[in-house]
């Protein structure tokens, strides 16, 4: 499959090794992509791949280690040029000029053009050339925010192709695609491959990486599993890498639903507004856990966002202990009893500026001032319960958010979901971004929510996350694809990426 | 507890209850010795600064404002903006007024009762506030531009109703909360006074108020936690324009006629004052007493400016130049750093 013979490789990575702070993002990680080669790049959220990607590009730089392209050393950190000219990304979400014309946005940074002034002929009809050699249907005269993902995807690679570069790095390019977009893709990878261009690519998506690379690695916890080329690529190949040298788990929670019981918390054929999700039913009973998975774009967060009331139902009902709750009216589901950590505590989950008492009492604001006047004393008290229970530190009511810690903002937004003494609570990646100590008293109140009857929906990227329940759904393009009982890491993995 | 070594916290921790309030309404208080400083000058320049009379006229010419800033103040901690409040200030009580006079002296001649006309000039600002605020909540146009239309769109109501003319002959129930005295304060204090006090309570107290710190502090997590973000905000500005007109009441008792030109440029002061103050344009942070420091300030400098014989051309020179220098000194000298 592989053309080039070259022993030269296009991308030589050696022992390249990266520390923030505490976190090693990667430990001694060599590996060489030939020129001509489709490399694909797998591994968890964390698992280094994003700091991986960014060395290659020239964003950050090995603290030991080095990188050379061609047989030659990498630039040099400042030298932006150096590095646009080897290597090209191409994001989920392209970076570009959307409110610029494609030709503009084809030719940014080397316009056209003698000394100041700057030819648009010329980079009219440059533009007409790569679009027509790409096929790509479009005026270059039209705004870049009227073109499809895809379209934008590929004229970033034509862009960067065009400038000369050899080597392009695809993160998760096909998240935001349909099947047909993604089917294009893969042709002119493939395309440009047999014209010698090398590309580095990276999803989750096992499929996609059995079905389009040549070579493969897999990195965990910042260490390179392993490498392979050709043959060797295959999805249970994969699979195994993925789940080896994986510890025990340590959270287990078995809840198991008593029958006859009414459901704290009912799905009945829940399809959001916009189609985010499509026809979920799913009951909860009290005491019970049950975790929901899936890539993104699936659809699992929106559900969770939908029974906390911050999405609109088209159809079908959340019910909370028998009773219809309002759709998209975060108050009603408060007040229906539902408690919810959003996925991302920086955009939804906290004020900075705001003192740690005020955030975790904001959504009961109603109970201290039934009558419009609250007391700044029943508040303080309120959260100095609630700091007690989440075991924040330090254990000050006052202190603005913004100068705690990760895990301590997250369990400020914990407190938040429990100050109305919930008998539902949806916890969207409860646990993403905080320090192990935080982890462990964040999946302790869980628990404890638990033992009080408390119906828990957990909501996760992350496997070892959804492995703490033993009633594990599995979400795929807005629907409930699997359901999985008492799963192992591997049933879970094999139902997220869709395997047999 | 060895949590403080490893915790990082961006605020100093101070155990004296009372220094930590004074730590914590440092940026307010940044505006003090500026307002010091003013007040020096005036006495050393003029005797006449120094005078009950003097200090009442201060007072009494900073109280439109002041309500104004009141409003700002609100729209400005959700992060928002309302520069058309300026012209409601104009607009509300002309309408009211053009209703209420005789056609002979440029009104409509109604002969509405006088208590109808006040109260339709609060009507006349709210329903403003409401429009502002659907334009900017439910249509999501950006708070500026539309302020500025309808900055323009209302002073140009104002001078098309009133053809460019001053209606005076107002009946005395509606000049009375501008031209009364109370215990020989001029009763337009005393209600400033009163509002400021209210304004302040609201912002502590309720949770309309704290609401409105969390939505410029992050909209998306207020409403997240449950906070009716769109109400609040229609309502602040309600509430904001509602102030205007009242505070455009009290400035046509004053001048014991409506003229088409009331207002104008007042929201400069007004957003100079609040910033001065320590009330941030990005939202979420500021308190009222910083605001009204800055009220006074402004107040105070217009005073000695005018007692100081400043040329009459050069006083906004000065006036701009303080300003600046009043946004300096809160910049670099007492402010928390913030991130």
């Amino acid at each position: 499959m592989t053309t080039a013979t070259a022993t030269v490789p296009a991308i030589a990575i050696d022992r390249v090794s990266k520390t923030y702070g505490a976190t090693k993002a990667l430990q001694d990680v060599s590996v060489s992509i030939l020129p001509g080669q489709v490399h694909g790049l797998i591994g968890r959220n964390g698992a280094g791949k994003s700091t991986l990607l960014r060395m290659i590009t020239g964003l950050e730089t090995p603290d030991t280690g080095s990188l050379s392209f061609f047989g030659e050393e990498a630039p040099a950190a400042a030298d932006a040029k150096g590095w646009q000219q080897r290597v090209a990304c191409v994001y989920q979400r392209p970076s570009v000029f959307t409110n610029l014309t494609i030709a503009e946005n084809l030719f940014a940074g080397r316009l056209p053009g003698s000394g100041p002034k700057i030819s648009w002929r010329t980079m009219q009809s440059e533009a007409e050339r790569i679009l027509s050699e790409w096929r790509i249907d479009l005026d270059p005269r039209s705004l870049l925010s009227d073109a499809p993902i895809e379209e934008r995807q590929m004229l970033t690679i034509a862009k960067a192709l065009d400038a000369g570069t050899r080597i392009v790095l695809l993160d998760e390019p096909t998240v935001q695609l349909e099947g047909s977009a993604i089917r294009r893709l893969f042709d002119k990878v493939q395309e440009l491959q047999e014209a010698g261009v090398t590309f580095v690519f990276v999803s989750h998506f096992l499929r996609e990486v059995t079905a389009i690379c040549d070579s493969a690695s897999v990195l965990r916890d910042g260490k390179l599993l392993w490498s392979r080329t050709g043959d060797d690529v295959r999805s249970d190949d994969l699979v195994d890498a993925l789940l080896a040298g994986q510890e025990q788990r340590r959270h287990r929670v078995e809840t198991a639903a008593a029958s006859g019981v009414t459901p704290a918390l009912e799905l009945r054929g829940a399809t959001e507004k916009t189609g985010a999700f499509t026809d979920v039913n799913l009951r909860v009973a009290p005491g019970e856990l049950v975790a929901i998975g899936g890539v993104g774009g699936s659809g699992k967060y929106s559900v969770g966002e939908a029974i906390a009331g911050l999405r609109r139902l088209g159809s079908g009902a959340v019910v909370v202990n028998g009773d219809e709750v309002a759709s998209g009216k975060v108050k009603a589901s408060q007040k229906a009893g539902i408690g919810f950590v959003p996925a991302d505590r920086h955009k939804d989950g906290y004020v900075p500026q705001l003192s740690v008492a005020e955030n975790m009492t904001m959504g009961v604001m109603d109970r201290l001032a039934p009558a419009g006047f609250f007391s700044p004393r029943k508040q303080t008290e309120m959260s100095v319960k609630l700091i007690d229970d989440v075991a924040l530190v330090p254990p000050n009511p006052k202190l603005a958010v913004q100068g705690l810690s990760g895990g301590n903002q997250q369990k400020v937004v914990l407190a938040r979901a429990l100050a109305r003494d919930p008998r539902v609570l949806v916890l969207i990646s409860p646990t993403a971004g905080v320090d192990i100590a935080a982890k462990d008293a964040i999946y302790a109140l869980i628990l404890r929510a638990l033992a009080d009857g408390v119906a828990v929906v957990l909501i996760s990227d992350d496997v070892e996350e959804l492995l703490v329940s033993s009633r594990v759904l599995i979400m795929r393009e807005g629907r409930v694809a699997a359901e999985l009982a008492d799963p192992t890491e591997e049933d879970i993995v094999r139902a997220i990426e869709g395997l047999e | 507890m060895n949590s403080a070594r490893t915790t990082v916290i961006t605020a100093p921790t101070i155990r004296n209850p009372f220094l930590g309030s004074v730590v914590r309404n440092v940026r307010e208080l940044s505006v003090l010795p500026g307002l010091v400083i003013v007040a020096v000058i005036g006495a050393i320049v003029s005797p006449a600064f120094l005078t009950a009379p003097n200090l009442t006229l201060i007072l009494r010419q900073s109280a439109e404002l002041g309500i104004v800033v009141i409003g700002l103040t609100f729209i400005l901690l959700t992060g928002k903006l309302d520069i058309s409040l300026e012209s409601t200030v104009g607009l509300a009580p002309m309408v009211a007024a053009w209703l209420l006079i005789p056609a002979a002296m440029g009104g409509l001649g109604t002969m509405i009762n006088p208590f109808v006309a006040i109260l339709l000039t609060l009507v006349i600002g709210a329903a403003i506030g409401l429009f502002n605020g659907l334009l900017v909540v439910k249509v999501k146009l950006d708070p500026f531009i539309v302020s500025l239309a309808m900055l323009i769109l209302l002073r140009g109501i104002t001078l098309g109703v009133s053809q460019g003319k001053t209606l005076a002959g107002l009946p005395d129930a509606f000049r009375y909360i501008g031209s009364a005295r109370w215990f020989g304060v001029p009763a337009a204090i005393w209600v400033t006074g009163i509002l400021f006090v209210i304004a302040a309570l609201v912002l502590r107290y309720t949770a309309w108020g704290r609401a409105l710190y969390a939505i410029g502090g992050n909209a998306d997590a207020a409403r997240a936690a449950g906070i009716r973000v769109d109400a609040v905000l229609i309502t602040t500005f309600v509430v904001a324009s509602t102030l205007a007109s009242f505070a455009g009441l009290m400035l046509a008792g004053r001048l014991a006629s409506v003229t088409s030109g009331m207002g104008q440029n007042l929201i400069f002061s007004a957003l100079a004052a609040a910033v001065i103050g320590g009330v941030q344009l990005t939202g979420g942070q500021g308190r009222i007493v910083g605001a009204l420091l800055g009220v006074l300030l402004l107040g105070t400098l217009t005073n000695v400016l005018t007692l100081a014989g400043v040329p009459t051309f050069w006083i906004n020179a000065v006036y701009g130049g303080v300003i600046l220098l009043a946004l300096f000194v809160g910049r670099f000298g007492a402010r928390p750093s913030t991130t």
